[in-house]
């Protein structure tokens, strides 16, 4: 009976048990009490460890969440740092070019200070022959000193001579390289005793000088590796004294009365950027007749252009 | 079946719920999943399973939280549920607006109840300025997780419906329920 009854008030019993006990639970869990419950204690034991591992959950997505952030900022970050990278290092390019141009301007500007009676004009190079047959170097000059620059004039730089103006067109003029087949040059070796021509053979770093020993002292002072081949200023084209290039080897052929030797450039012409087109001499410059540079002492040379040996 | 499922996936809601507050600052606004929980369950599940899941679910708010006297949120859980349940079609809580607004109201009727029961039975109970300053964001947090919620639970529905006639039989309960009222 009591059963029938029960099942038939099933949903108002249960409706009411879920009502009523709630507030008996929270009746004796609302008191000032010194210790929990055994309900309290089991409903800790039971969401303690789900809390905890949904806490480790979330803690490690909050991590990873966290260093996705980081590196995302890491990656802008590197990027920036990229960018800025590329310009300092272009500036540093930069710099280190304008410090070299500089370094290379002030050997011109000390050459041109220790060779005061030469009137020269300065001129950029801008480009090389292509050709395999020609050794010619194109110069940009600027507009202003255009009207001085004639064909035949040396061109010159701090460690020696380069070559002369072949051709002179628009603000550009061709330069013909001493090592040029065509070119040729009256040259001396100081203190040898000797005269001759320096004439080029067409090839890239090495040109050849016929010498006649002026003084028949060949056997007390031979020529040997190394020593300075100079311009004698003859052949009124380049000023005395400049550097040509160095004897290669003291290994002499002879034709008649010339002794011939192999050089190499005292310009290095694969790094040549500046250089100088002597277009004169100075107005009063003694020793030396009015527009031809007179005879100079010797260059002083860059020990680096000296070959080994 | 799907209450079971419903009820288990809000459990599960509730036990992030902690922690990932821990980490947000704006604890305020987050949604009373408790009364979502039985708003959704009162409308979807008869009488005595929604009464039963809401209760499920607001023992396992009091053992999550157990600041309160253990039963609070039975006793809400149970009461929303009920509410929503006797309510039935005159509540619409299949369109999104009148989900939120029905979310909201339910906030603050959980917050009010939440507050009665902290009078009459939590006696050193006495924030009660800050639970009534906290519950308009916490009315908007919930209104605003409302749809997104019920879409969720809908879905888990729709998964689970097949084999599961259990939702059937609580309307032919209420309908019981009422004949004997």
């Amino acid at each position: 009976m009591i059963w029938g009854l029960l099942r038939r008030h099933q949903v108002r019993i249960v409706s009411f048990a879920l009502m009523l006990l709630p507030l008996v639970s929270m009746y004796i869990h609302g008191k000032q009490r010194q210790e929990s419950t055994a309900i309290e204690r089991g409903l800790l034991r039971l969401s303690s460890p789900i809390q905890g591992v949904t806490d480790g959950v979330i803690s490690a997505l909050g991590e990873a969440f966290r260093s996705y952030i980081d590196l995302v900022e890491v990656r802008a970050r590197n990027v920036a740092l990229e960018s800025e990278n590329r310009e300092l290092l272009g500036e540093a390019l930069r710099s280190r070019a304008q410090g070299e141009e500089l370094r290379r301007v002030k050997l011109l500007c000390g050459f041109r200070a220790e060779h005061g009676e030469l009137r020269s004009v300065p001129a950029k190079v801008v480009s090389r022959e292509i050709s395999q047959f020609f050794r010619v170097l194109r110069l940009q000059i600027d507009v202003r000193d255009l009207k001085e620059v004639r064909e035949g004039q040396a061109v010159v730089t701090h460690d020696g001579v380069v070559g002369r103006i072949e051709r002179v067109g628009g603000d550009s003029a061709d330069v013909m390289l001493i090592t040029d087949a065509r070119s040729a040059a009256d040259a001396t070796i100081a203190g040898k005793g000797v005269a001759g021509t320096a004439r080029g053979k067409g090839k890239a770093s090495e040109f050849g000088a016929d010498f006649v020993h002026l003084e028949r002292a060949e056997q007390a002072t031979p020529i040997e590796a190394g020593d300075a081949v100079l311009t004698s200023g003859h052949d009124k084209v380049f000023p005395a004294g400049l550097e040509l290039g160095h004897v290669v080897a003291a290994a002499p052929t002879r034709q008649g009365p010339y002794v011939g030797y192999a050089l190499t450039p005292a310009v290095t012409f694969a790094t040549l950027e500046e250089v100088l087109i002597v277009v004169g001499q100075q107005p009063g410059a003694a020793g030396a007749p009015a527009g031809q540079p007179r005879a100079l002492p010797r260059v002083r040379s860059d020990p680096a252009n000296i070959p080994d040996g | 079946m799907r209450p079971l499922a419903w009820t288990l996936f809000t459990v599960l809601l509730l036990s992030f719920e902690g922690p990932l507050l821990r980490h947000v600052d704006r604890w305020w606004l987050a949604p009373d999943l408790l009364v979502l929980a039985a708003l959704y369950l009162g409308s979807r599940c008869g009488w005595l399973v929604g009464l039963c899941c809401a209760a499920a679910i607001g023992l396992c708010k009091d053992a999550f939280s157990l600041a309160a006297p253990v039963g609070t949120f039975v006793e809400i859980g149970t009461l929303l549920c009920a509410a929503t349940s006797l309510l039935g079609t005159r509540l619409d809580l299949r369109s999104t607006l009148p989900t939120m607004a029905a979310a909201g109201g339910a906030t603050f009727a959980a917050v009010g109840f939440f507050l009665l029961f902290q009078a009459l039975f939590h006696r050193s109970f006495g924030a009660f300025d800050e639970v009534l300053r906290a519950a308009p964001p916490m009315a908007l947090g919930t209104m605003l997780a409302a749809p997104v919620l019920f879409w969720i639970y809908d879905r888990i529905g729709d998964v689970l419906s097949g084999g599961d006639r259990i939702g059937a039989l609580p309307d032919r309960r209420r309908d019981g329920l009422r004949r004997t009222r």
